[in-house]
């Protein structure tokens, strides 16, 4: 088990400097000249070939990459051109409220997708198949941006039951002491529980609405799998033994069924915490997708690199656990390499 | 192997399991069994033979009461210890399985869960239906089950998983889960075909032995009938999910009653058969079972019956021939013909 871990760590450390490669060679291939956007179209080119020289733009790429990992893990990350702040401190104001939305969204896709498709694969027939089938085919093809102005439409102009879009909390709400930056959970830290209400409050419409493709797609892939696996013949010998149908679903088809499921789950983790722009838009949410969607659109390396940076790390985090778990749930994946 | 001599309480005391016109059916119309009756005495081993489709691993399943929709048991009575188990509610059915009556699978690589250690699946066998028995008291029967089984090293292996396992320690640990709970019957779903043939006796003489340690009776389901020779003491021959013969595996094998049992017998291949001569095989194909012949299913590939009237239209009922140990039941028009002849040969001249 020690020994996947290290080979996944090792890989993912691989896949990071890949990462960082690419972001920064195809930023630096794009057209475009970021000296020129900080000083201006009409500056005289001494001071844009002066600038060029500090910002170290006519060393070799190589050397600008070595630069820039260097500063990277010293934990300067650059400025942002166009804003002039520091880019670590403008990640560090977003993230949280990115990270928080994707962390719940993917709680609310995974746990949601885990109970219905062990009941909709439990409890077979036209009625629970066309539900399932239903619900899957809705939120795979319904836009998130449509869906989540219909909600908000629905339980916060009509039924009064949810906030609008006025980010994170509501007005005149101050956040809790920062520790996590979750808003929800700095609350709970603090004692803070109408902070914790709001927040909550404020989470439930976002969060349904990045949920919903997540939801369907695992809830799709699990039923099939939850089908395929209560075929095995160990189902029916587990029964044999004196286990329940349900006893013999939940113990030995959903773990088995879980495993392909799992590799899924950890890519659309890493999606959902890198963030949304459009459900981030409708929402008001103050999270990291404006940022990047502006800094894309202005040249803004230090900026982009750094959230390319991070989402890869992310994903590569989401992803080095799903390979733990596989190998906690699965034995043979525990064992891969290993003589016996 | 030798032939097993009969159990001393063979024979005398009420069946332990007694089948009485069993019918299966799926999605309304496909009988997969229909009429199945036989009785199952204490040690006796019932061997159910018939080629693959002919409703054996139903059979299985609904003794079992694991038929599953679409598919349900249409009528007759399972009798097991005297008892209907086809009346009880699920938790009561819940409670016989694997105390009264259990289960071998024939693929062992696919019978366990993969996930889940050996020791894992074997004390939940233990304690699901001893409540009381604590964890380290049920990992120790469980060890110990695992010794009777033959397996090396249980302590060690006892925590293993099964993609550890070779195929034929596999099927040794399903049979000690078969009996961890001490069932009175054990149906055996052709528990060696996915061994190679050595494995293959290893496995039988340990069931062989342990079923006689403990007066176990057992169905064994097979389509090799140098296993059934080997090891049971009467035989079930099912076509088209009817039993179209029964009796003791010597009598039966020594002068079959049905057309298709003979032709069965005749199309196992001998060490002894030119190499230059085509093994026997049964012409033609078993039914459809959703499109069964009106008379007797055998009809179309019987070389005694085919194109006659009677076999046509009418379905031959079972009759028994014989007294005593050579004593049979057939379904077929011609068996008291069959039957006669066999008698009249037999006695001196």
């Amino acid at each position: 088990m020690l020994r996947l871990i290290l080979a996944r760590v090792v890989t993912s450390i691989i896949a990071l400097v890949g990462a960082s490669i690419f972001a920064f060679v195809i930023l630096r291939v794009t057209p475009g000249d970021p000296t020129r956007l900080i000083l201006g179209a009409f500056a005289p080119q001494e001071s844009v070939d002066r600038l060029r020289e500090e910002l170290g733009l006519n060393l070799p790429l190589a050397d600008q990459y070595l630069i820039y990992v260097r500063d990277f893990l010293a934990g300067d990350w650059g400025f942002s051109y166009s804003t002039g702040e520091p880019v670590a401190t403008q990640l560090a104001s977003r993230f949280p409220a990115t990270l928080e939305l994707g962390l719940y969204a993917f709680l609310f896709a995974f746990v949601g997708a885990v109970v219905l498709a062990l009941l909709a694969a439990y409890r077979r027939g036209p009625i629970s198949d066309g539900a399932t089938r239903a619900l899957s085919f809705f939120g795979l093809g319904v836009p998130p941006f449509w869906f989540g102005l219909v909600l908000m439409i629905v339980f916060f102009e009509h039924l009064h039951w949810l906030p609008g879009p006025d980010g994170r909390l509501g007005p005149g709400v101050a956040p809790p002491p920062a520790v996590t930056r979750l808003y929800t959970i700095d609350a709970l830290l603090a004692g803070q529980f109408a902070t914790f209400a709001d927040a909550a409050a404020h989470l439930v419409l976002p969060v349904i609405t990045l949920g919903l493709f997540p939801l369907s797609f695992l809830l799709r892939l699990l039923r099939a799998n939850l089908l395929d696996v209560s075929r095995e013949p160990f189902i029916t010998v587990a029964r044999s033994r004196g286990l329940s149908r349900w006893a013999a679903f939940v113990r030995h088809a959903l773990p088995n069924a879980f495993l392909p499921t799992l590799t899924a789950a950890g890519l659309l983790l890493g999606q959902l915490l890198a963030g949304s722009v459009l459900v981030e838009k409708v929402f008001n949410w103050p999270g990291v997708g404006a940022l990047v969607t502006d800094g894309i659109l202005r040249q803004d390396f230090s900026v982009v690199q750094a959230f390319i940076l991070i989402s890869a790390f992310i994903y590569v985090l989401a992803n080095l656990l799903v390979d733990i778990l596989a190998g906690f749930i699965d034995p043979r994946v525990r064992h891969a390499g290993m003589r016996r | 192997m030798t032939v097993p001599a009969p159990s001393p309480r063979a024979g005398d005391a009420a069946p332990v399991l007694s089948v009485r016109g069993l019918d299966v059916v799926f999605d309304r119309r496909v009988a997969a069994v229909s009429d199945v009756s036989f009785d199952l005495r204490r040690g006796e081993k019932l061997a159910v033979v018939g080629e693959s489709g002919s409703g054996k691993s139903t059979l299985a399943l609904a003794v079992l009461g694991l038929i599953d929709p679409p598919g349900r048991v249409a009528g007759g009575a399972i009798m097991l210890n005297g008892r209907d188990i086809g009346r009880l509610d699920d938790r009561a059915l819940r409670s016989i399985r694997s105390r009264e009556i259990s289960l071998i699978f024939q693929d062992a690589m696919g019978a366990l869960d993969p996930v889940k250690s050996i020791g894992a699946q074997l004390v939940d066998t233990l304690r699901r239906h001893r409540p009381g028995v604590g964890r380290g008291e049920a990992r120790r029967r469980a060890i110990q089950l695992l010794r009777e089984v033959e397996v090396p090293a249980p302590e060690q292996r006892i925590d293993d998983y099964p993609h550890q396992y070779s195929g034929g320690m596999l099927q040794r640990v399903m049979i000690a889960i078969a009996l961890a709970n001490d069932p009175d019957v054990v149906i055996a779903d052709e528990p060696t075909t996915a061994l190679d043939v050595t494995t293959q006796a290893q496995v039988l003489a340990l069931l062989d032995r342990i079923v006689a340690e403990r007066g176990v009776s057992v169905v064994l389901i097979t389509h090799n009938l140098g296993i059934v020779s080997r090891f049971c003491d009467t035989v079930a021959v099912m076509y088209a999910g009817r039993i179209v013969e029964h009796g003791r595996v010597d009598a039966v094998f020594a002068a079959p009653l049905h057309p298709y049992t003979e032709a069965l017998l005749a199309s196992v291949p001998r060490a002894d058969w030119p190499r230059d001569r085509p093994l026997p095989a049964i012409p033609g194909f078993p039914p459809d079972l959703a499109a069964l012949p009106p008379g007797c299913s055998f009809e179309p590939r019987c070389p005694l019956g085919h194109g006659l009237d009677i076999c046509r239209k009418v379905v031959p009922e079972a009759r028994r021939f014989g007294t005593g140990a050579g004593s049979a039941s057939a379904e077929c028009h011609f068996a008291g013909e069959r039957a006669a002849r066999r008698a009249a040969a037999e006695v001196p001249a």
